[in-house]
């Protein structure tokens, strides 16, 4: 009997400090993706969390374009309206979906804007983008559900990782600096919400080239990644948000064909779609490639992400009545964060004119 | 499926669930099960080899017993002359066959292991002859274990003949003994009197044996992990590339701690898991590296190898007709000093021989076996001479340095043991003079080698204190349940944190593991 009482008492604390040992390797080894080479993405995943619960109106959804084309601090300045990119980089519809649900966790916002991009591509994403998503998320039946979708082809040991990053970050015992300490118990509260804001400028030249060149033929929606969109509408329905596909302005990516496939889906559903490469668009939004972009085409600036989320507050402001938080004391704390987002903004112009 | 993966630690928990749920009577029966789908699923069609051995080594046990019984009822009946005849008579028919069944047990492994290593020297007979006629060597697989199971299967057959029990009535039991899953892969080499006890009467549930067998499973994953792999990066860059100086030094110092810290983790974890199912498995080491002298390394390093050859082959040679016709003419003709010499050499130039062949299929492993058989009986020679020093020197540094005279031996043995060839080894010995390039940049970072040095340090302590009987990793480090957790968690967290795996890395390639 005493042995049976000292084998469970050896068992059960060797789990809880072994859990908790581990869970703290976890933090100080995986890689801290906290600067532009990263995208920002531990800020990004992390910061959504951080947001106060059923205090967002508006979320952002979508890949890279995303967090380089709208700028939810933008968006309040424009109209007191609090959103968050909560995105990943190449995104995938599986990785997509996981995120829907998450933000839905969490948050109960009127309007989801959803970036298409990535509802054309069908092949394997890199595993950086994906480590990059759950690796910062917590524990949930979401992201287990998200590891483990078919069409994230990856060993199942390594899908393991996710859940225990050290598993896969212990090589870095070498290369730990104090960076690593630091951020492994930050606070990843992100006045940025969520955007990877860069003011460099690598023009585009050739106009609105890229909309009829860049597909040749009639473009149709792969059948997997409109499942993922019918899911995700359906998710959205049945909590009374509206979901809005749009296509920020991307020169390497988008294409009439494109636009065509999404507009006719969106007839189908009977749901909005914006598409900002249009001509009509992109005038009114005053848009420059030469002065709009940070990469020749592929993301936005700063520069351009003002103009595509002005945009979007000027079709907000028209379609939805939505209460300004400005002088609301539950959002105080926004009022500041939008000070520190004008402070970075201005030191990252600051770089950039160098 | 390895035993260091996810997949055997799901195999052993579901063993467990099962083996303890059901009466102690049929647990060995589970055990069987696990064990066959273990070995099938890790040989596929190589386990018609093991196959035959467990029925040749079944019938051949019956039949031993058989005539055991008739000898036995012939001793106890009134001796006349026909009786003598006949007592004879089964003695032979004995002999014949437990050689049969040693042949047909040594033929499996020949086919397999040894195959390429004969044809190799019978072509070269056949040249040297001027035969104008080539025997083609085909790639043969190694099944799981023969070189393990082979020695088991004939110390089985052997223990019949020499009547120390019975041989068993039931298949299934034999099957059992040979496919054990926990040690199929690197032994220990077990015999089927002692094992068949551990199946069958001390398999009930026991915290203290299953506490024991976490205890070493997780010590023997440290050393595996932590320390066996990282040395084995350097080890690997250092002789696959023209090295030479302290970097080869070092290398050759580093595969020694390699090849330990592997081969008794490995051992470690097989017991330990063992252990888990209630089965006590036969200890294979007892802190090698602080031997004095080369013959006590072996007495504590492979220690059911050095066991199986000293029964099996030492005491038959040594009690051999030869042996004898051997001891009558030395008796004559030499001293007393020389005489002891001739009859310690005689039989353990055959010990030698065996554990080298047994090593390896090429001249490599015999002269192995050699090299070790060569200091021992210069050791011999010169025991009068280190008798004498001995006595003049202080006591404490006589250890050391025959500590550490034994140490470099045994790197140099181990070195053999690493070498492609036999031209290869003396091209690491030489090279070791010329000057090299330091030892960063192979692999190894800084921060490996403190590491190394940090386990090399934790292991010697933990072997001190276990040679001083201070603890016992063998009955419990601990009898207290709060410093068992907090050791645990430690090591566990090293192993995570520090333990070489991860993409690229096949952590179920063990040394011995092809034997």
């Amino acid at each position: 009997m005493k042995e049976l009482k000292n084998f469970i008492i050896t068992i059960s604390l060797t789990g809880i400090l072994t859990i908790i040992g581990l869970i703290i390797a976890s933090k100080i080894f995986i890689p801290k993706w906290i600067d532009h080479n990263n995208n920002m993405m531990s800020f990004i995943i992390k910061g959504f969390y951080k947001e106060q619960k059923n205090s967002l109106d508006v979320i952002f959804m979508g890949n890279s374009d995303v967090y380089r084309g709208v700028s939810p601090m933008k968006l309040y300045e424009e109209m007191g309206v609090t959103s968050y990119n909560f995105v990943s980089a190449g995104q995938r519809m599986w990785i997509a979906k996981p995120i829907l649900e998450e933000a839905l966790r969490f948050q109960t916002p009127k309007v989801i804007f959803f970036n298409v991009d990535s509802v054309f591509y069908t092949h394997v994403a890199s595993d950086g983008n994906y480590h990059k998503v759950y690796d910062n998320m917590p524990l949930s039946l979401n992201k287990i559900t998200g590891v483990f979708d078919s069409n994230y082809v990856s060993p199942k040991s390594k899908k393991l990782t996710h859940f225990l990053p050290i598993l896969m970050y212990h090589n870095r015992y070498s290369e730990l600096t104090k960076e690593d300490i630091e951020y492994a118990f930050y606070d990843y509260s992100n006045p940025l919400k969520g955007m990877d804001l860069v003011a460099s400028k690598i023009p585009y030249t050739q106009g609105n080239y890229y909309m009829s060149h860049n597909d040749d033929n009639k473009v149709d929606i792969p059948t997997k990644n409109k499942e993922y969109l019918d899911n995700m509408l359906e998710l959205c329905n049945k909590k009374n948000i509206e979901l809005i596909l749009m296509e920020l302005p991307s020169a390497e990516s988008w294409s009439n064909e494109k636009s065509a496939a999404i507009s006719e889906y969106a007839k189908e559903k009977n749901i909005k779609f914006i598409d900002m490469n249009l001509d009509a668009v992109l005038a009114e939004m005053n848009f420059n490639w030469l002065e709009d972009t940070s990469d020749g085409g592929d993301h936005l600036n700063i520069f351009g992400a003002e103009k595509t989320t002005t945009y979007l507050a000027n079709y907000l402001k028209e379609n939805y009545n939505f209460e300004n938080h400005k002088n609301d004391n539950n959002y105080s704390n926004w009022n500041k964060q939008y000070e520190e987002y004008l402070k970075f903004k201005d030191k990252e112009i600051e770089i950039a004119l160098k | 499926m390895s035993i260091i993966s996810i997949s055997f630690l799901a195999f052993v928990i579901m063993l467990l669930v099962v083996y303890y749920l059901i009466p102690q009577k049929y647990r060995w029966i589970i055990l069987l099960l696990g064990s066959a789908y273990f070995y099938y699923s890790n040989s596929k069609k190589l386990s018609i080899f093991i196959l035959l051995s467990i029925i040749i080594i079944y019938f051949i046990g019956l039949i031993l017993s058989n005539y055991n019984d008739k000898i036995k009822k012939l001793k106890e009946s009134n001796t006349n002359k026909d009786n003598d005849e006949l007592l004879l008579k089964y003695k032979k028919r004995k002999k014949h066959i437990v050689i049969i069944g040693i042949i047909l047990n040594i033929l499996g492994i020949i086919v397999t292991k040894y195959s390429g290593f004969v044809i190799e020297n019978f072509n070269g007979i056949l040249n040297i002859l001027n035969i104008d006629f080539n025997l083609s060597i085909g790639r043969v697989l190694l099944p799981l274990g023969i070189s393990y199971y082979t020695l088991e299967a004939i110390s089985y057959i052997v223990d019949v003949y020499r009547g120390k029990y019975a041989g068993t009535k039931n298949i299934f039991k034999i099957a059992l003994f040979l496919l054990y899953f926990p040690k199929i892969v690197e032994g220990p080499i077990s015999k089927f009197n002692e094992l068949s006890k551990e199946f069958y009467e001390n398999n009930k549930l026991d915290f203290q044996k299953i506490t024991i067998g976490l205890d070493l499973i997780i010590y023997g994953l440290l050393k595996k992990m932590v320390i066996a792999d990282r040395a084995g990066i350097y080890v690997n860059q250092a002789f696959s590339n023209p090295n030479s100086g302290i970097t080869i030094f070092m290398a050759m110092i580093l595969y020694t701690i390699q090849i330990y810290a592997e081969f008794s983790g490995c051992i470690d974890i097989v017991r330990g898991v063992s252990l888990l199912f209630g089965i006590k498995l036969p200890i294979n080491f007892k802190r090698p590296f602080f031997s004095k002298n080369v013959q006590e390394f072996w007495n504590r390093w492979h220690i059911t190898l050095g066991a199986w050859i000293k029964e099996y082959v030492f005491f038959p040679i040594s009690l051999s007709k030869l042996n004898t016709k051997v001891n009558k003419v030395c008796k004559n003709k030499l001293n007393n000093y020389l005489y002891k010499f001739v009859m310690a050499a005689f039989p353990l130039f055959f010990v030698w021989i065996v554990n080298g062949i047994w090593h390896g299929a090429s001249y490599k492993y015999i002269v192995y076996g050699m090299y070790y058989y060569v200091i021992m009986m210069i050791s011999f020679l010169i025991k009068p001479f280190t008798v004498w020093i001995s006595s003049k020197i202080n006591k404490k540094i006589l250890s050391l340095f025959q500590i550490i005279t034994t140490f470099l031996l045994v790197v140099i043995g181990m070195t053999l043991f690493r070498a492609s060839s036999l031209k290869d080894f003396l091209l690491i010995i030489t090279s070791v003079f010329h000057k090299g390039t330091g030892i960063l940049g192979l692999g190894l970072l800084k921060i490996d080698f403190i590491i190394l040095l940090i386990g090399a340090i934790l292991i010697f302590i933990i072997s001190l204190l276990e040679e001083k009987n201070i603890i016992s990793i063998e009955n419990g480090f601990t009898k207290n349940p709060v410093i068992r957790a907090l050791v645990y968690t430690i090591f566990i967290c090293i192993i995570v944190i520090l333990g070489i795996y991860g993409e690229g890395y096949d952590a179920s390639k063990f040394i011995y593991g092809a034997f």
